[in-house]
């Protein structure tokens, strides 16, 4: 493991450690108090007051924080209010359809974009990349609610093709996907054009085409593999979009995934599953980032960091 | 090669997927209901924080009898027990149980049963929630195998109600003895369904129970699925992805009513809304005034424009399908004599068209929580402007649903605003309970509100007629006390009244006896293909 991994590893602990405190923070701020939530309407005070010290909510702030830390990296992320259990038992059987979903988004956006932007780059007056570029125009400006629904009314309610929401078999993905994916799609399609025809352009392209190598041999070995940088960043920094996109999009289709678990606890006035669903997500923020991190090393192998 | 046959696996997954989503497997009949909220736990006791509604306890009426249940127009019919009498004092209540009954899970259902139940739920420890239905139970026997007494400390009016409530499904000794602090994850009852598999928050899957005592349940399954936007339960109904969906805004029945395969249910719900007086500011304590605004709102116009037609003005504090009900009054939309009566409650129109009394502007504060009660910023806004043009100047305070309890539960003279929207669903369809919530007096105003009577209305007189009402077992004497209660009220005006909230379901055409209960509830256990 380089050096560099070993400290972007570390400073992972510390973005870790600073979510949460921020977590902590956010969630003492918040208004309304999870005693009283608790408790329901007809509470007595004095019910109310047991709840606030069973939950350690009537302890200094310090100490409440330094339970939380404990807590959290004991995997205790409390019990949900609602569903009377465990916030992890909750929260575990959403995490594969979340990660599933967003795997095939981004699989989507990466397999359909890359090639699409690199004809758009290699042939720009084309009739197909001139139509590829306007429809990317298209899936940047609607939103994925939008889309979403579109696609529900036309394959679902009226040409009966896919059902309209639930999680089970692949086909239940199809929708969401799209929905999800359009969007990062069509950046990866111009940021892949884009880059594509700035590293056309540069000297040693014009060296290996004067050693007499093909077309396909330099796009693919000396032009995609720099290209990737900027693609790779892309889709690391719309990472969130991507995240932020799954609670939309789950929720529409109702995908028993993470986001509409998110919702349904917001709306559910759930406080520690809502604390513990943040978690994961922050988590899976930081993640991402650290993994656009390192593939820079992979595709640049100049990049060293000191 | 290889990839073909994995293509080709996939195609066939698909395929068998596309197929088996409308019908289920094979031969089976199975009835799916897209419910907005998530069936979260089944254990007729436990802490329910108001989350489970209606999901949790629709789930349950299928699960679950009860002694008695309530029929569609909310009354009081036999389940579990076949006749009842109550004592002369009033106190104890005589159960004759029906015969031949088992739960899900084999146990014999007799007086043992309902003992151990009612015990259970009278329980505090046990059962945190529903106290005011259950706190009132004192004791409960067994006279022979199918009799059971149950004693009461004061004589309770609403008692049938409590066991016709979601609470009052009988659970299986055995299985609370088995699963114990499980239980609400492992329900078993004597309905006509029970579970076969629950994926928790996502979807909980009913079968048929063959020993069910009653006639055979004619689905083999019924899948309650979580849906939680409306757009999307409508594209099941549509697609045939589902039977049954709950909770459709009323923007959206004329489309729906357009569909011919597709039944809208809309009724008046139990939850009535108001905008609360906060009847310790001195300007509030004219009752001329409280009348004035009565008059100076048009609510058949906010039911038209902002329900789309899918609320009920009321006639009472109460709904109509409210047990004790019946219509008490009507304040006409009348800006005049709105105007008149403020005049001679002594408010003037000022130069700015604002009215005064005494060098003071009429000038006052509404609270309205934000996306938690239907519709309610756009009704606040509507009202702001019906308050206009008398000459009321209103500020909105738009507060997160999360907060909004604290803005009202608080000792009369922390509070902050002088109106407030506010709707209350008696969950056992009892007009006792609604009234006496809402309008018993406190009992200290060093305190906050024993229930919900924020508005700190106090009347000797209908306190004295809730107490006799809660207290009176004959269902037609009762009633009259409380429709004289709600007379008072009514003209005594703490609260600008408002209208009843619809339930909105919306089913397939050819699917039979779905009930609709107006306490939110749509009760499939009787439902046929």
């Amino acid at each position: 493991m380089s050096t560099y991994t070993i400290k972007r590893i570390l400073l992972l602990v510390l973005q870790a450690w600073l979510t949460v405190s921020a977590l902590f923070v956010v969630f003492r701020l918040a208004p309304g108090d999870p005693a009283v939530l608790i408790a329901g309407p007809g509470a007595t005070q004095a019910q109310i007051d047991l709840i606030r010290h069973q939950l350690r909510l009537d302890r200094p702030l310090a100490v409440q924080y330094i339970a939380f830390v404990r807590d959290t990296l004991r995997g205790d992320l409390g019990i949900s209010l609602s569903f009377r259990r465990p916030v992890l038992s909750v929260i575990a059987s959403r995490i594969p359809p979340t990660l599933a979903l967003l795997a095939t988004s981004l699989g989507l956006a990466v397999i359909l974009g890359v090639p699409s932007g690199v004809v758009a780059a290699v042939r720009p007056l084309s009739l197909v990349s001139q139509a590829t570029m306007g429809l990317t125009v298209l899936f940047l400006s609607v939103p994925n609610f939008l889309l979403g629904l579109l696609l529900m009314d036309l394959l679902a309610v009226r040409l009966r093709w896919l059902p309209a929401a639930g999680t089970g078999g692949p086909i239940f993905l199809v929708m969401p996907t799209i929905a999800i994916a359009a969007r990062l799609l069509a950046l990866v399609a111009r940021t892949t054009r884009a880059s594509v025809l700035e590293i056309l352009g540069e000297d040693y392209i014009r060296t290996a085409r004067a050693k007499g190598l093909s077309g396909s041999t330099i796009l693919v070995r000396h032009a995609l593999k720099p290209a990737m940088i900027p693609i790779v960043t892309m889709i690391g920094l719309q990472g969130g979009y991507l995240l932020g996109g799954s609670i939309v999009i789950e929720t529409l289709f109702s995908y028993q995934g993470l986001g509409q678990a998110m919702i349904n606890a917001v709306s559910m006035r759930d406080y520690f599953l809502v604390q513990g669903i943040a978690l994961f997500y922050v988590a899976g923020f930081l993640l991402i980032n650290l993994l656009v991190d390192l593939s820079y090393a992979l595709f640049d192998p100049r990049i060293r960091y000191v | 090669m290889r990839l073909r046959s994995i293509a080709t696996m996939l195609a066939v997954a698909s395929i068998s997927l596309i197929v088996g989503i409308p019908t289920g497997a094979q031969g089976m009949r199975t009835l799916v209901y897209a419910q907005n909220v998530p069936v979260t736990a089944m254990d007729t006791a436990g802490t329910a924080i108001g989350t489970v509604y209606p999901a949790g306890y629709e789930a349950m009426f299928l699960v679950y009898d009860g002694l008695v249940r309530f029929n569609e127009r909310m009354q009081i019919e036999p389940q579990l027990a076949t006749e009842w009498s109550v004592s002369p004092d009033g106190r104890t209540w005589t159960f004759k149980l029906r015969r031949g009954v088992v739960f899900q899970d084999g146990t014999p259902f007799n007086a043992d049963a309902v003992v151990f139940h009612i015990a259970r739920q009278a329980d505090p420890q046990q059962n945190p929630s529903n106290r005011p239905l259950w706190d009132p139970v004192s004791s409960v026997r067994k006279i022979d195998e199918f009799t059971v007494a149950i004693t009461t400390r004061e004589p309770f009016g609403a008692f049938l109600n409590t066991l016709a409530h979601g609470s009052g499904g009988v659970v299986s000794p055995e299985a609370v003895k088995k699963y114990g602090a499980n239980f609400k994850l492992n329900p078993v009852g004597t309905g006509p369904y029970m579970v076969e598999k629950w994926e928790v928050g996502s979807q909980l899957v009913l079968k048929r129970f063959d020993r069910y005592w009653g006639t055979r349940p004619a689905f083999d399954r019924i899948i309650l699925r979580n849906v939680p936007d409306p757009a999307t339960r409508i594209a099941m109904l549509q697609s045939g992805q589902a039977d049954v969906i709950n909770a459709v805004p009323p923007e959206n029945v004329a489309q729906l009513q357009g569909l011919p395969n597709v039944e809208v249910i809309a009724k008046p719900a139990l939850r009535t809304f108001g905008f609360a007086f906060n009847l310790n500011r001195p300007f509030f304590q004219d009752v001329r005034v409280r009348r004035a605004f009565n008059y100076a709102i048009n609510r058949s116009a906010i039911i038209k424009v902002i329900f789309h037609g899918f609320a009920t003005s009321i006639d009472s504090p109460l709904s109509p399908f409210t047990m004790g009900y019946a219509p008490v009054g009507r304040y006409e939309f009348d800006q005049e004599k709105a105007r008149q009566l403020l005049a001679e409650a002594g408010w003037k129109p000022g130069p700015d068209g604002i009215l005064q009394k005494g060098g003071q502007a009429f000038e006052i504060t509404i609270l309205t929580p934000q996306g938690m009660m239907p519709k309610d910023v756009e009704v606040t806004q509507a009202f702001q402007d019906f308050l206009r043009r008398i000459g009321v100047r209103a500020r909105i305070n738009k507060v997160e649903p999360a907060v909004f309890w604290d803005y009202l539960r608080v000792p009369p003279d922390k509070i902050s605003w002088d109106m407030v929207l506010f709707g209350f669903n008696p969950s056992n369809a009892d007009g006792g309970y609604h009234l006496t919530s809402l309008f018993e007096s406190n009992p200290s105003h060093a305190e906050r509100p024993k229930v919900w009577n924020f508005t700190w209305y106090s009347n000797p007189k209908v306190d004295a007629l809730l107490n006799q009402a809660d207290r009176t077992i004959d269902p037609s004497k009762r009633k009259q006390l409380l429709v004289e209660a709600a007379r008072i009220i009514w003209n005594d005006a703490p609260y600008v009244w408002l209208y009843a909230e619809n339930v909105i379901v919306a089913k397939r055409k050819d699917l039979k006896n779905v009930v609709v209960l107006p306490i939110i509830f749509t009760i499939l256990r009787e439902a046929q293909p």
